[in-house]
């Protein structure tokens, strides 16, 4: 007799963005093909017993970096011991590269080595020669574009004339406009004159780089996305000030996402003065207050997803903090942080951290039903959650090339002990089942949405 | 800090002072933010722990072990039941008093109410009681009180509305002990044949508490700070249809939320069945997840505190 489902998982409190019910999920192929409570569990494959954990939708972690210490085979790894089934990341168009080439050599590495499905933002470190193939990248399913409005002196940044001119190609397109928004001249200017004063980089880092300066370049790059008519997607907002431009101008009706991550939302400038180069991250770890405002914003549906802004660089506690990378170890530890932050703090609830994780991402980027969310139909990409169990967070049980993490130490409430994607189990305890090159590539397509 | 349960007996939610709850909460604070800096506070280095567990538990027993290796302590236990000598009948006073041979403080779960003073009756070392059947539970209720103190800021005056399965519940039955010493007035909501036992609710009368039972969950829970969730359980249960009748008269869902003002704070010791919909878990006053994170740090505090050890 054929089987009525190939996996049940039973029992299990299912989330959603909306409701969490007591209930049971019959998963057929790839899909769920059920969802009700007592499913009959005669002629299944196999049946997960859920009983006291949340079942949510698997993460969708919409900003990785895939060029340091993992490559997109490892990112993937490690994003889905964490609980995350999707990837959007970023490939890096740096200066003198064509950005369809990247593009189409970041899809040929993922499919090859991803075992998560993944899509891919474009990262344009020179506007000036890589705007006319923003057309093309739409062809190849890439719709999205992200901007440095910071990292001057590296020549990353993107000038407003530029802004502009991919904004008005971007929005011509139906594709979304990304930027990093910090105020690039002017953090230089502090820099260097902080370096000409001797003053101890580590101290100084978080004044160099003042939180006006983010509001300024927020507020900048909305003006700029108005009058071009582009959707806007503030990526790692961080501060406090940040928020106020992003709040005014989705009170005005226009089209602005915004995105925070778990070290902002966790992690402050004491973090840093204890943790040296590896707490050095741009934008900066803030302060107590800001991390608050944050909370505030998600709590009030101005922030629209979290996602990790995974960048694991090899860096020791001791390597010179001046020289040191930016960017830290972010995409397994992502889910089980915000959950401890967000949730066990009392600031949100387990549906509005779906929303923020799963729900509006696939949303925005256009996954939303087949992904995102847990119904009849949608893919089975899941999480089995144990809101019980306490785990430390130790660099040595994670799965990063990163040689170590920022949580060090940290003991978190709730544990993910499950990620399923399409069906297939991806991880389970901690073991990896999951193989390179099972991910698919997705195509982005940009919505208007309401989160 | 002074510590005055030094070689006592943790057995009973009665035994306690007010000064006594004050330390304790402060020793488990100071814990808390120790373990946020570094894994181990070797205050009981060289010393030994015994836990005898004649009946399930993974929480309260993991909680105990990992709280005495925080400590730098180490763990001896006994498997089960069936692979020790207990099950060639030896008594429970002489189990203990060959497991005090070995070890510097003993934790015992029983099935029987009053085993864990038995246990403590026949030897000199301090016996922690993890659970005596329908009897008590102090540990569990003592991090319940911290949980209380940690979301309400404070323990005096408190309106509590304790509901479920108040007759074998042995956690409320402790932690009602423990309320009164801080003038707090409790609602009591229970299907008719699990009502509190009328000694304890005496008891507390005669200690000066206000104690109401009502059938009206809705109302109970409007006058008070926290609602405390119990599970029917089951398996207290010898006549099946009696569990049916019961089971799911009281219940916290959205419905009876909307009804209640916004700050309540809901604690449930765990495991739950369906008493608490899983609807509430959005709502940020649920603190019945966050409450697990506590029985580590208070069972240090006691530990340390009955093996006379003291924190700044």
């Amino acid at each position: 007799m054929a089987k009525t489902y190939d996996v049940i998982i039973k029992n299990g409190l299912v989330v959603t963005g909306t409701k969490i019910q007591k209930t049971d999920i019959g998963i057929k192929g790839e899909k769920i093909a059920a969802i009700q409570s007592s499913l009959p569990d005669k002629e299944v494959g196999r049946v997960i017993e859920a009983s006291g954990k949340y079942v949510m939708p698997g993460v969708i972690d919409v900003h990785t970096h895939p060029v340091y210490e993992d490559d997109m085979g490892g990112l993937a790894v490690t994003a889905a011991h964490g609980g995350t089934t999707t990837l959007i990341h970023y490939a890096y168009a740096k200066p003198g590269m064509k950005l369809v080439d990247t593009l189409h050599r970041f899809k040929d590495e993922g499919l090859k080595k991803s075992c998560l499905d993944f899509a891919i933002h474009g990262a344009l470190f020179d506007p000036a020669n890589q705007v006319e193939e923003i057309p093309k990248a739409f062809r190849l399913g890439v719709t999205s574009f992200k901007m440095f409005m910071t990292y001057a002196k590296l020549k990353w940044m993107t000038d407003d004339y530029w802004l502009a001119a991919a904004m008005d190609l971007i929005g011509a397109n139906g594709g979304l406009a990304m930027v990093h928004a910090e105020n690039g001249l002017v953090t230089d200017y502090f820099e260097d004159r902080s370096l000409k004063k001797r003053e101890d980089p580590k101290k100084v880092f978080v004044k160099t780089r003042p939180d006006y300066l983010e509001a300024e370049a927020i507020f900048r790059a909305i003006t700029i996305a108005t009058v071009t008519h582009c959707p806007l997607y503030v990526v790692h907002l961080s501060t406090a000030k940040g928020v106020v431009p992003v709040q005014r101008a989705r009170e005005e009706g226009q089209v602005v996402y915004a995105e925070s991550c778990p070290q902002y939302l966790s992690l402050t400038d004491r973090d840093l003065q204890k943790k040296g180069p590896l707490a050095k991250i741009g934008p900066p770890l803030r302060f107590d207050s800001d991390r608050f405002a944050l909370w505030q914003a998600i709590r009030g549906g101005i922030i629209d997803v979290i996602a990790s802004d995974h960048a694991p660089k090899a860096k020791k506690i001791d390597d010179p903090f001046f020289e040191a990378a930016y960017g830290s170890a972010q995409a397994e530890t992502m889910l089980s942080v915000a959950y401890d932050e967000g949730i066990n703090s009392g600031w949100i609830g387990p549906c509005q951290l779906v929303r923020l994780l799963s729900e509006n991402p696939a949303k925005i980027f256009g996954f939303y039903p087949k992904k995102g969310t847990i119904l009849k139909g949608s893919d089975a990409d899941l999480v089995l959650f144990d809101p019980t169990e306490i785990q430390e967070i130790r660099q040595k049980k994670l799965h990063s090339g990163a040689p170590y993490t920022v949580y060090e130490g940290r003991k978190c409430l709730g544990k993910p002990v499950l990620t399923m994607q399409r069906g297939k189990i991806v991880v389970e305890n901690g073991e990896m089942k999951g193989s390179p090159g099972s991910g698919k590539f997705l195509s982005t397509k940009i919505k208007k949405v309401k989160c | 800090m002074t510590t005055s349960l030094k070689g006592k007996d943790i057995l009973h939610g009665n035994q306690f002072t007010k000064k006594d709850i004050d330390a304790i909460i402060k020793t488990a604070s100071y814990f808390e933010k120790e373990l946020k800096k570094k894994d181990q506070v070797s205050l009981l280095k060289g010393k030994i722990l015994a836990t005898l567990f004649y009946e399930p538990s993974t929480r309260t027993r993991l909680s105990f072990e990992t709280a005495m290796q925080r400590l730098g302590g180490g763990v001896v236990s006994m498997g089960s039941v069936e692979s020790s000598s207990v099950a060639k009948g030896e008594s429970l006073a002489d189990t203990v008093r060959t497991v005090a041979q070995y070890a510097d403080a003993i934790v015992i779960r029983h099935p029987k109410i009053g085993s864990a003073k038995e246990a403590a009756d026949a030897v000199s070392i301090p016996v922690l009681n993890a659970g005596d059947g329908a009897g008590q539970h102090p540990t569990q209720a003592l991090l319940d009180i911290y949980t209380i103190k940690k979301e309400l800021g404070s323990l005096n005056h408190l309106k509590i509305c304790l509901t479920g399965d108040l007759k074998n519940g042995r956690t409320v039955h402790a932690l009602v002990e423990v309320l009164s010493l801080f003038g707090a007035k409790i609602y009591l909501v229970s299907p008719e044949i699990l009502r509190m036992p009328v000694e304890i609710i005496a008891r507390l009368r005669e200690k000066g508490m206000e104690v109401l039972e009502t059938s009206d969950l809705k109302e109970a829970c409007q006058k008070s700070d926290l609602v405390y969730m119990t599970r029917i359980q089951k398996e207290r249960f010898t006549d099946l249809s009696e569990y049916e009748k019961v089971k799911g008269i009281y219940v916290i869902n959205e419905g009876l939320l909307k009804g209640l003002h916004k700050t309540i704070v809901i604690l449930h010791p765990l495991p739950r069945v369906d008493e608490i919909s899983p609807a509430v878990d959005e709502y940020s006053g649920a603190a019945y997840f966050r409450q697990v994170r506590n029985g580590v740090y208070v069972r240090m505090a006691l530990l340390a505190m009955v093996m006379g050890k003291t924190v700044k």
